[in-house]
């Protein structure tokens, strides 16, 4: 081989390796989505005037990848998921108002008060499949919704529960207060490591034995249950690890509002479905991508435009019908085959390998 | 083991596998399964026939504990399994392949047979990825090569022909590492040259598990079963080997009709 | 104890228009296994409809009469350019379209005729008391549990004794089988759609004098409409009416008695049923 061909052939691998993670990336190996979010992590850290509003994007992330975890994955559609929500914000709000002063006691209630709620309301409503399995969920949080009405003096009723002191972030060797209004820089690095860390242990439970079989019962129960699996223990773990998440976000939201503000749990529940399948059912990445579109389209269409549900309702509505994929499908453009970045990709991939000049 | 109620030394003195004592049910006016009796031995391959409705799938079922039964008692290895939910039986070693195929559609064909294989040790782990259990992802390896699909690995389950499919469902059914296997129609809708491959197949399996089939075809019956057991409108009318049924008188009229 | 007469009744008409809901629910599912989460829109649209038909020519009956048409058109309409595309992929997106459809209707109602809501008066010629046993009962209740009765007479009849209805109880019964035997179930469902959501409307109107007409009336009752196909069994015709019938006097009995728990009767009384007879009331499984 001349010395010419030499370094060129060497020239294109060096080449070839920017290309071959980025294409990595597209390819959407399970791992990836990790590096994805802590891009978006940062990307939200520089790009979004607006810090409260990143915030709420990691918070409502979480939310959202719990229940994609049942939705996506497991094919159970849950109309109630806003019961774990708003629990896991009483749960927390009611720790630090009487119990506790710190952070992590908190949100370790909301954790633990969510998974047994949802240990207890999957046992009843996973009885049942499909359509009465999504009707349960909405009966349990239209009680939930109720009791959180009644309950005034535990709940604070229809004006919520306020008050809620922000307890200092204690970690191994430091302990920092925290002012979420008026320097939101602290809460919104713990959102993001509580959410980094919460991501990859839903990564990780979806790529687990647990987490296929999950999802080898969405595709027939009939069969997993013919590998000798019982079927609802999985979806029964699956929802109490869902409602867990859940809780979390909930109680992370209490606090860093201050306030546990009580809507009707139907059309909060529908809110989190909808950033669920808008952006992409398929991957964990894309509940995170659905929760910031939908809260970036809350917020400055409200400025404009008072009714934009409308809006998030026709962009869900033509979502269904011609994105199933979701905007994760839409942006690895999944739906325009050779037209596709990872065909793009490959092709590029093919030409620089070829070395230039050829 | 003590020697009780379910060993039975059946022909050649092979202990009884399954044994189903007076099965019954009935489905609104049907009666569906009339009071059979079956006993099969360990390591044999046993075949039930008979017309359509006759109950041969509802006596699967019985089996499988799909569907519990109004009377009788379903003995497998010397256990009293009557009425065990199926995953349950399928732990025990009761597998079967569905006449109507389901598969798992949006995974690959390894991971269909790979969620069968990791059933035993590990069910409920989520605190590693699944790739990491090598026993499981061997084993499925093992079992698409069994069945000729090893090519075929990375396939989308959903994009499978037919044929390729009952042998998917067949491997997913193995690689639970069954001790009974039973097969419902497992050559429905084959090519000849199909039906051939997949009998060659069904003969491979005895040596190392005991196969029950409801099977149409009457040349593959008679060629490759020990035991035949015809049904008729639920009742069992007759049980022998191929050259007994096939000389029975009534079970000629009933079923055999210009068959033969 | 006139009281409790007079809330029995009262359930019972607000269990009738349960009962429309749910027989259009239910026939919907039925037929075509898509959950219409939709169907309290129309049943909302149906009512505002009525009203401005109401404010526009004065009369109530022309809103009773004219509605189910437009709805008929309606349901027509939505379910060829909407729902159509989604049947041959997975049981959830009629559902998820059905719910966005819902969001969007819900919406361009509250931007036209705002959120508060307004009040429709009982058409003249009913608005006086009807003596009734021992007691006296608004008449345009009774006419409301006298018609809603007629429609289910109505539908029963269509179901049972015509062609049509033959069709779609084939339909229900076996959708596969009814294709083979050469019957273009495609229009049909179409049909079938439109009949489910007028009879919404029908109740949207029938209903509006009593509640008025707001935006989210339709989500509101959906959910308890739900409950009521739920508890009467998914799919079972004389199931629906019951439990119509049966939650909308629980519920009204127990506003009388402990008011406080009236909006959780239909959640608690579904968990019972789930739990303890989960094929429903009168259902199959």
């Amino acid at each position: 081989m001349s010395a010419t061909q030499a370094s060129r052939g060497l020239r294109s691998e060096q080449q070839r390796r920017p290309l071959r993670l980025l294409h990595l990336l597209w390819r959407g190996q399970a791992w990836n989505q990790l590096v994805l979010l802590l891009l978006l992590i940062v990307a939200l850290f520089f790009l979004v005037p607006d810090p409260s509003l990143a915030v709420e994007v990691l918070i409502y992330s979480l939310w959202a990848i719990s229940l994609n975890l049942l939705l996506g994955y497991g094919g159970l559609v849950s109309f109630g998921h806003a019961l774990y929500w708003g629990f896991g914000g009483y749960a927390a709000g009611l720790a630090l108002l009487h119990v506790t002063d710190s952070l992590w006691v908190a949100l370790g209630a909301s954790m633990v008060l969510c998974g047994l709620l949802a240990l207890g309301s999957g046992v009843v409503c996973l009885r049942r499949r499909d359509v009465y399995f999504s009707m349960l969920t909405l009966a349990f949080a239209q009680l939930g919704y109720f009791i959180a009405f009644e309950a005034r003096p535990l709940t604070g009723g229809d004006d919520g529960l306020g008050n809620i002191p922000t307890p200092p972030l204690d970690l191994p060797g430091l302990s920092l207060e925290m002012h979420p209004i008026r320097d939101p820089l602290p809460y919104f690095l713990l959102c993001a490591g509580i959410l980094f860390l919460a991501f990859a242990f839903a990564l990780l439970y979806t790529e687990s034995p647990l987490g296929r079989v999950l999802q080898a019962i969405r595709e027939s129960e009939e069969r997993a249950r013919g590998c000798g699996y019982n079927t609802r223990m999985v979806q029964l773990i699956t929802f109490t690890v869902s409602g867990l998440l859940a809780g979390l976000a909930g109680g992370l939201d209490a606090i860093f509002n201050g306030l546990e503000g009580l809507q009707p749990y139907w059309s909060l529940s529908g809110l989190v479905v909808i950033m669920v399948i808008l952006g992409g059912r398929s991957t964990l990445f894309g509940s995170v991508l659905g929760a910031l579109v939908v809260l970036l389209l809350e917020h400055y269409l409200s400025i404009f435009f008072g009714d934009w549900p409308l809006i998030v309702g026709a962009v869900f509505v033509v979502c269904v019908l011609l994105f199933p994929q979701g905007l994760w499908g839409l942006v690895r453009l999944e739906p325009f085959g050779s037209w596709g970045a990872v065909a793009w990709s490959q092709r590029l991939r093919a030409r620089w390998s070829r070395g230039p000049g050829s | 083991m003590v020697a009780g109620a379910g060993i039975v030394s059946g022909s050649e003195g092979r202990a009884t596998l399954l044994r189903c004592e007076q099965l019954d049910r009935w489905f609104g006016g049907v009666h569906a399964v009339d009071h059979v009796d079956l006993e099969v031995a360990a390591g044999s391959l046993h075949a039930i026939i008979g017309p359509n409705g006759s109950g041969k799938t509802t006596l699967f079922n019985l089996i499988t504990g799909h569907t519990s039964p109004h009377g009788g008692r379903v003995w497998f290895a010397d256990r009293d399994v009557t009425g065990l939910p199926y995953h349950r039986m399928v732990r025990l070693g009761v597998a079967k392949s569905y006449q109507v195929t389901t598969v798992f559609q949006s995974l690959s064909v390894f991971e269909n047979v790979r969620i069968a294989a990791q059933s035993a040790r590990w069910p409920y782990t989520f605190w590693l990825p699944a790739s990491r259990l090598r026993d499981a992802s061997r084993l499925a390896e093992e079992t698409l090569e069994r069945v000729g699909l090893q090519d075929r690995r990375a396939e989308l389950a959903g994009n499978l022909s037919h044929g390729e499919l009952r042998h998917l469902d067949l491997a997913i059914a193995l690689a639970t590492r069954p001790r009974l296997l039973l097969l419902d129609e497992p050559t429905a809708g084959m090519s000849p040259t199909e039906t051939e491959a997949t009998v060659q197949l069904i003969q491979s399996l005895r040596r190392d598990l005991t196969v029950v089939l409801i099977e149409h075809k009457m040349d593959v019956v008679l060629r490759i079963a020990e035991r035949i057991t015809v049904l008729n409108f639920g009742v069992k009318l007759f049980e022998g080997t191929p050259e007994e049924v096939r000389g029975h008188p009534r079970v000629q009229e009933v079923y055999l009709q210009g068959a033969l | 104890m006139h009281l409790v007469v007079n809330q029995i009744f009262t359930g019972i008409v607000s269990g009738a228009v349960l009962v429309l809901l749910a027989l259009g629910l239910n026939l919907i599912f039925g037929f075509m296994e898509i959950i219409n989460f939709s169907h309290g829109a129309f049943f909302m649209l149906g009512a505002y409809i009525g009203f401005y038909l109401l404010t526009a020519f004065g009369s109530f009956w022309w809103g009773l009469a004219l509605v189910p048409l437009l709805l008929l058109l309606l349901g027509a309409i939505v379910e060829r350019t909407l729902i159509k595309p989604l049947y041959r992929r997975s049981v959830i997106d009629p559902l998820l379209l059905t719910f966005g459809l819902t969001y969007i209707v819900t919406q361009l109602v509250e931007m036209i005729a705002g959120k508060q809501g307004e009040t429709v008066n009982a058409p003249s010629q009913l608005n006086f008391q009807l003596p009734l046993g021992f007691t006296t009962y608004p008449a345009y209740l009774t006419f409301v549990a006298v018609l809603a009765g007629l429609i289910v007479l109505g539908l029963w009849l269509l179901l049972e004794r015509t062609n049509l209805g033959l069709i779609i109880r084939a339909g229900i019964r076996d959708s596969t089988m009814i294709q083979i035997l050469g019957v273009n179930f495609d229009r049909f469902r179409a049909l079938v759609f439109a009949l489910g959501i007028a009879l919404a409307g029908v109740a949207g109107v029938l209903n509006s004098p009593i509640t008025g007409v707001y935006p989210e009336m339709g989500n509101d009752i959906l959910i308890t409409a739900f409950v009521v196909v739920v508890v009467g069994g998914m799919g079972s015709f004389w199931g629906a009416v019951l439990s119509g019938l049966v939650i909308g006097v629980l519920v009204s009995l127990t506003t009388l008695f402990a008011s406080v728990y009236a909006s959780i009767v239909p959640f608690v009384l579904m968990i019972l049923v789930m739990t303890f007879r989960p094929r429903g009331l009168l259902g199959t499984t």
